[in-house]
């Protein structure tokens, strides 16, 4: 789920950089540390959206550096269990499916797509197709999963996915059946 | 117990409002279940509870409905089965997305039995072992059902060879690339020839899986290179990253292929890290860059490990030749040699060329068309061959004239490499022409390698704009796949402009290099070979035959019926059963016998002249070939065509008595120590009529000690010497004590001996056919040939100085008769008792005798410690004299 939230984070600055473009230097240095991290808490920091406020700077003693404070807004990315996404098939092996939803790779255990769908090794790329061959997962393609458990750890956030549910799976499919039951639909991200 | 476990229940009277699960579905911790209101509490009124999930697992039945009232304890929600977890990814199960990391510290142990890391990019994606069978199976099914094989292929030096050094940024066919960022060194690939060709050929037949021992990173930017679509390897691609165990890639076969690897089939130029596993095809290395070995050697292994320097295509020599690109001295010493072309290399040459490239036949005309034609007849048949020495002189010339940077020595360069079965008439005809050789074709003998790279060292160095080299008959053959090859390929990122435009300039400003490797072509049919057996011995008994049986067997088909009688190849102190050649010739499924019998069918004889050989010239149906034979039988897993290695003018090339490394058969892991007999077995040795192989015998004992020595063995040795001085003690002057350090000594000397001098060969040859000549002479005593036997090998140990210039002499006709057996033997007595009268001196400063029980040095050390002897002995004698 994407959120805006305020936020806060410090920045260290050299003392080479004081000087008339030192709030634009900060701010600089803030995009660039911030953007595209991943906290457990909040998940991925997608963007800096404003930033609200540059603190006094404060000087460490004995460095020279300064650490300023700056509170900021950003869009976030954050996985809950449960929830509904799309993604992007990255991979397709006999044991399941990696797929990543931006930058939050994800995992489809076998067990969890449908059983009517079976791999197919012999396919180049390999895939997933359904016994009547009307729904093809390979690498490349959208799919609609649910989310039933996440991994946050320092480096990132892993999830395990499943497309074991209503309205879950190939993306394009999901057109046709929908057009079919006349449910209008929507993009989840 | 279970059933309590798998159930959930209230544990207070509610009545239920609304229920949120049904049967099927997957509840995790914190599922709302249902919504209730609590009974007792009737002050809290209308407000819901929500009734949260405690387990995690899928709902098999829910006992309750709306409006129900539920006592408490009486259960609400069954589970199914609890989830065991049998895929596990990151600690998380991929079923029911369980954090197991939590579970596990909960209940002390772990939840999950999934261990098999089956998919090859991701080893922390794991599945227990019951899923990991029924996923091998599927896998063996459908294999089977399209009738195809595993091949596990090795990246490094068996498809491809890669360098960090630096090389010339404009060189055909070679991919350069940096892994990590434009600040990481910048690796260099070649694609081994024909490999392309050999990857669509046998995916046919084949599942391909990469097994290398390169990062990651470098496996997919190879896989990329060797496969761009992805149709050869797809994600089969198991890297550093991916090996449970840094020094072997045995380990991980058990996960890739839970159901057991009788499909499997490996190629790799390395048997070691497969653990010498018998469904290994031992692939002959890809060598392109000089001074890279395998880049990717397991740890503890330096890259230039196994570096051939005679092999591999020098680049810094290139460079720095073509830098001094003024220097022409060595153009008008080419000159004097460049009307010896022979008949036949113009022929094979001009075969040769017809595949060349356009571009370069144009090249090359053009140069001739400058200038005037030294010899009109030779111009006429090959005018691609006939740039004369004059004409690379002009050309040379006219670069100079043009205004160049610095890149220069880059520019209208063609260089073609080759080399196959050179004579040495070839090799000096050739050599008037600018060559380069470099990569040596196994059956060419090394002499003649050393002669041309010797070759190649000298006029490369004279930078000439076009290299041609000719080639023997084989080359023709390869040169279609070369062609293929070199064809399909284009230069990847980086690219040269030609900076100076002359019409000589290559097409793109390359430098092409071309290749006499056709090793793939072989590789090929080998594994189709395999293919055919394998499925056809499924069909004949229905079952699913090992791979690891049927390549062993397929081998053993080479050389099925051929009788074998080796001369000159295994040593008389070695049983012949324990030899490598033996080893070879049964994994080929050829028969060995000692001697000639009726049946046998060819003699691999390392040099003419030998008795077996004499006897064999008697019987027409008898086949001579060089040891080179078999060695290439074991390479191609095909019987080569004998008369490519007649015996007939074969020079003499002792190191084609040991098979090239990758020519050992697999299922004799290691090269098992040569046996040393004890002082019996040197008697029979002596007796037995092995007239040729008891020549090589003392040769290999003292040449490669080294390969087989283990500390058994110089146990037995040791043993052996002592035995021998036993039974000699009565005759012998020397101070028995003495004479065992002494011994001592030479073993020493030989462990320490791993490259031996020219001038050591000698001492050792002439005493391995002082050998041989004895053995000619059975009338002589037992006991004086053990302890000649023993003073020749502590002579060829010690005193090589005194005796190198004897035994050169000696060396040509040792084969002749006993005259020449005395003489030899007085010289070496002579020298003995030099060396004995030295040793006992007892005025000699003691420091010489330390040094010489001390010396663990080199060759050179002990050289000059015989020289030491004689001018101590000569001291000696002066003082004595003077006195």
């Amino acid at each position: 789920m994407f959120y805006h939230i305020a936020l806060e984070h410090e920045i260290l600055l050299h003392p080479r950089y004081f000087g008339p473009q030192l709030y634009e230097t900060v701010k600089q240095k803030l995009y660039t540390e911030v953007e595209g991290t991943c906290t457990g808490k909040y998940g991925f920091v997608i963007a800096v959206t404003t930033i609200d406020n540059i603190g006094a700077g404060i000087v460490l003693p004995g460095q020279g550096f300064v650490v300023y404070p700056v509170k900021y807004k950003a869009i976030v990315f954050r996985p809950f269990k449960g929830e509904v996404l799309d993604a992007i098939v990255m991979q397709v092996n006999k044991v399941g499916i990696f797929a990543d939803i931006g930058p939050l790779s994800c995992f489809i255990s076998h067990h969890s797509i449908p059983a009517d769908m079976q791999f197919c090794p012999t396919t180049n790329p390999p895939c997933y197709k359904s016994n009547n061959e009307d729904v093809v997962i390979h690498s490349g393609d959208e799919i609609r999963l649910k989310i039933v458990g996440t991994r946050v750890d320092a480096s990132g956030i892993f999830a395990i996915g499943t497309l074991m549910d209503d309205y879950l799976g190939l993306y394009s499919f999901l057109f046709v059946i929908l057009r079919r039951e006349k449910i209008p639909m929507k993009r989840t991200n | 117990m279970e059933d309590k476990q798998r159930t959930i229940s209230v544990d207070q009277d509610v009545k239920v409002m609304k229920v949120r699960v049904k049967t099927g579905t997957m509840i995790n911790d914190n599922t709302i279940l249902l919504f209730y209101k609590e009974m007792n509490n009737e002050s809290e009124g209308d407000q819901l509870k929500k009734l949260k999930s405690t387990k995690i697992g899928v709902v098999k039945r829910v006992s309750v409905k709306e409006g129900d009232i539920v006592k408490a304890g009486s259960v609400i929600v069954e589970l199914e089965k609890e989830c065991n977890h049998p895929t596990v990814i990151k600690d998380l199960c991929a079923e029911c997305g369980a954090d197991l990391q939590k579970e596990n510290n909960k209940d002390g142990a772990s939840l999950t039995q999934a261990s098999v890391s089956m998919v090859h990019m991701v080893p922390e994606l794991k599945v227990n072992e019951e899923l990991a069978q029924i996923l091998g199976k599927a896998d063996m099914d459908r294999l089977l059902e399209h009738e195809k094989l595993v091949l596990l292929v090795d990246l490094d030096q068996t498809l491809i060879h890669t360098t960090n050094d630096n090389i010339p940024n404009n060189i055909k066919d070679v991919y350069h690339f940096q892994l990590y960022g434009s600040r990481s060194p910048w690796y260099h690939t070649r694609l081994r020839p024909g490999t392309h060709n050999f990857l669509r050929g046998i995916s046919e037949k084949y599942e391909l899986h990469i097994c290398t021992f390169g990062s990651r990173r470098y496996a997919h930017m190879i896989a990329r290179f060797l496969d761009p679509d992805g149709k050869y390897f797809s994600h089969r691609i198991l890297s550093r990253d991916e090996c449970f165990d840094p020094n072997s890639k045995t380990a991980n076969l058990k996960a890739l292929f839970p159901c057991g690897e009788n499909m499997v089939c490996i190629i790799d130029d390395r048997e070691d890290v497969w653990e010498y596993a018998s469904n290994l095809i031992h692939v002959k290395p890809y060598h392109f860059f000089q001074h890279t070995g395998d880049i990717h050697a397991p740890p503890g292994l330096d890259k230039c490990e196994n570096d051939d320097t005679k092999d591999g295509f020098d680049f810094s020599r290139l460079n720095n030749g073509l830098i001094d690109e003024g220097d022409g001295s060595s153009v008008n010493k080419n000159g004097d040699h460049s009307m010896l072309e022979e008949e036949e290399t113009v022929e094979s040459e001009n075969s040769e060329l017809n595949h060349a490239d356009d571009s370069k036949e144009s090249i090359t005309k053009a140069i001739t068309a400058d200038k005037n034609p030294i010899d009109d007849e030779n111009i006429e048949e090959v005018p691609d061959i006939e740039i004369a020495p004059k004409a690379a002189d002009e050309s040379k010339e006219n670069v100079q004239d043009e205004p160049t940077s610095t890149e220069m020595e880059t520019e209208n360069i063609t260089v073609k490499e080759v080399v196959a079965n050179v004579t040495e008439e070839v090799t000096s005809s050739t050599s008037a022409e600018p060559l380069d050789t470099s990569e040596a074709a196994p059956q060419s003998s090394p002499s003649a390698d050393a002669n041309t790279s010797a070759a190649a060292a000298t006029t490369v160095e004279s930078s000439d704009i076009t290299d041609f080299h000719s080639s023997a008959a084989e080359c023709s053959s390869s040169s279609p796949a070369k062609n293929a090859a070199g064809g399909d390929e284009e230069p990847a990122v980086v690219s040269v402009e030609p900076r100076v435009s002359t019409s000589k300039v290559d097409a793109d400003g390359f430098i092409v290099i071309e290749e006499t490797d056709d090793y793939l072509l072989y590789l090929e049919e080998i594994l189709k070979i395999i293919h055919a057996q394998f499925f056809r011995i499924r069909e004949e008994t229905g079952k699913i035959p090992d791979l690891k049986q049927v390549i062993p067997d397929t081998r053993a088909k080479v050389l099925k019926g051929v009788n074998l009688v080796f001369s000159g190849i295994v040593p008389n102190r070695m049983r012949l059963e324990d030899s490598q050649a033996y080893r070879i010739a049964r994994s080929l499924g050829a028969n060995v016998t000692q001697n000639i019998e009726p049946d046998s069918t060819h003699l691999v004889a390392l040099r003419a002249g030998t008795a077996k050989v004499h006897a064999a010239y008697k019987r027409k149906h008898l086949k001579l070939v060089t040891p080179e034979w078999l060695w290439t039988c074991a390479e191609r897993w095909e019987k080569v065509d004998e008369r490519l290695f007649p015996l007939k003018n074969a020079k003499l090339n002792v190191e084609a008595r040991h098979p090239p490394a990758h020519c050992r058969s697999p299922e004799h892991p290691e090269p098992s120590p040569f046996t040393y007999p004890s002082g019996s077995n040197v008697v029979d040795a002596t007796n037995s009529t092995k007239f040729s192989e008891s020549q090589a015998g003392d040769f290999m004992y003292t040449i490669n000690p080294l390969m087989s020595l283990s500390s058994e063995d110089i146990e037995k040795m040791e043993g052996e010497v002592e035995d021998i001085f036993k039974e000699s003690d009565g005759e012998t002057e020397d101070p028995f004590a003495e004479s065992d350090e002494d011994d001592e000594d030479e073993e020493d000397n030989d462990e320490h001996d791993a490259d031996s001098t020219r001038k050591r060969k000698l001492s050792i040859r002439s005493s391995s056919s002082d050998d041989g000549l004895r053995i000619d002479e059975p009338k002589k005593k037992k006991r004086k040939k053990l302890n000649h036997g023993k003073e020749e090998r502590r002579t060829s140990a010690n005193d090589y100085g005194v005796d190198a210039q004897n035994d050169v002499s000696d060396d040509d006709d040792d084969d002749n008769d006993g005259d020449d057996d005395k003489s030899v033997s007085s010289n070496s007595e002579d020298n003995e008792s030099l060396n004995t009268k030295f040793r006992r001196g007892e005025a000699l400063p003691s420091d010489l005798d330390f040094d010489y029980n001390t010396e663990e040095g080199t060759e050179e050390d002990q050289e000059s410690d015989g020289e030491w002897n004689v001018m101590g002995a000569a001291l000696e004698r002066e003082f004595l004299e003077g006195d």
